[in-house]
């Protein structure tokens, strides 16, 4: 039975929920450096998206739709992460600019020139790099860390649905090719079928 | 101050280089296209880790991470893209980086040392500290420049 730092009674310094992962061999400090890099990606990719999506993907609207549901569910990420942070004794940065720059992944400005084909390389690059960043999590968090490892394990599986969503449009869009994703519908925009706890979604 | 990715991309492809100049088109290119080009020279690299001193041979059109790869040395890194500064080294002596393929690398990087493995393509024989993510951040921060999971470090 792994030994952790007993918290004492009433003692509000500590955490017990920390306490537990530290003794199984997670660095928690670390992990909330890549929680925080994963929630500014997550903020600043959601934020991009709207530029991308509302402003230059005109006469797409299927790619719209899909670049619709990739926001909202990244948006979705960002707060399931934020809690965690939190939990674990961390903060976000007060400055906004600090967090931005803290972001593990590079923010989706739009392309130039902002062409269909550019803005699909750019958001299945950005999605990639999303996978590479939750799977990291995953890894470090494996059977020590089971609150983060299932928050991280949620996320990955859109984030893997995501990529495959912008290879098919990129194969069709840009080398005329079907390579199918295995793409259904979403519920409705913003469903995030793993991310979301649904019933704390009133309505849905 | 946020700064614009054209902006980092300027900076970074106006750093100095010793291999052709990369277009963003020709490095979507890299990454999406197979393409046939017949590597002209291989550079000798010496990659100190941790652990051990290996030596291994990188063509100039390959990346340094994905040489080490495929010779059985595996190294630290995150997106593959030249951005978290998972993967970042720094260059003893004498020696030269292509970092054209990274998404963001400043000259300050270039001065201080750095490189990043995952984008980088040697330009001349080399010996590469590996293992320098944290250094690189610290240094990064020093210099008020973008500086990926770094929250609580100090510069
Ligand atoms: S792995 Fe991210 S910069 Fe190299
Ligand atoms: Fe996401
Ligand atoms: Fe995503």
């Amino acid at each position: 039975m792994p030994k952790e730092r007993v918290v004492k009674p009433g003692d509000v310094t500590q955490r017990v929920g920390v306490e537990v992962i530290r003794a199984r061999g997670v660095d928690v400090e670390k992990l909330i450096r890549m929680l925080i890099a994963n929630a500014a990606a997550e903020f600043a990719s959601t934020y991009y998206y709207y530029t991308i999506l509302r402003m230059h993907l005109a006469g797409h609207e299927d790619y719209k739709e899909i670049c619709e549901d990739a926001r909202l569910e990244d948006r979705a990420h960002f707060e399931l992460i934020v809690p965690r942070i939190y939990e674990l004794g961390g903060d976000l940065p007060n400055d906004l600019p600090a967090f931005h720059d803290q972001a593990g992944c590079r923010a989706a400005k739009l392309p130039d020139p902002p062409t269909a084909v550019n803005i699909l390389i750019l958001l299945l690059e950005s999605e990639r790099c999303a996978i590479r960043s939750w799977i990291a999590i995953c890894d470090m968090t494996f059977g020590k860390d089971p609150r983060t490892y299932d928050m991280a394990a949620r996320i990955l599986n859109e984030e893997i649905e995501h990529e495959a969503w912008f290879i098919e449009l990129l194969a069709f869009e840009r080398d005329g090719k079907s390579v199918p994703s295995g793409h259904f519908r979403r519920g409705e925009p913003g469903h995030a079928p793993y991310s979301k706890n649904a019933s704390f979604y009133i309505g849905s | 101050m946020l700064r614009s990715i054209s902006e980092v991309r300027h900076t970074s492809l106006a750093t100095r280089r010793c291999c052709p100049v990369k277009s963003r088109a020709a490095l979507h290119e890299a990454v999406f296209v197979k393409h046939d080009t017949n590597p002209s020279k291989f550079f000798d690299v010496t990659l100190l880790t941790p652990r051990e001193e290996r030596s291994i041979r990188v063509a100039s059109d390959q990346h340094i991470w994905d040489a080490a790869f495929e010779q059985g040395v595996e190294l630290p890194a995150l997106c593959h893209q030249g951005w978290c500064l998972t993967c970042a080294g720094r260059i003893e002596g004498q020696g030269e980086v292509d970092q054209a393929d990274s998404l963001a690398f400043f000259p300050q990087d270039r001065e201080a040392g750095f490189g990043l493995l995952c984008t980088g393509r040697p330009c001349s024989d080399l010996t590469i500290r590996t293992h320098q993510a944290v250094e690189m951040r610290k240094h990064r921060l020093k210099d008020g420049l973008p500086s990926p999971y770094s929250q609580g470090l100090k510069p």
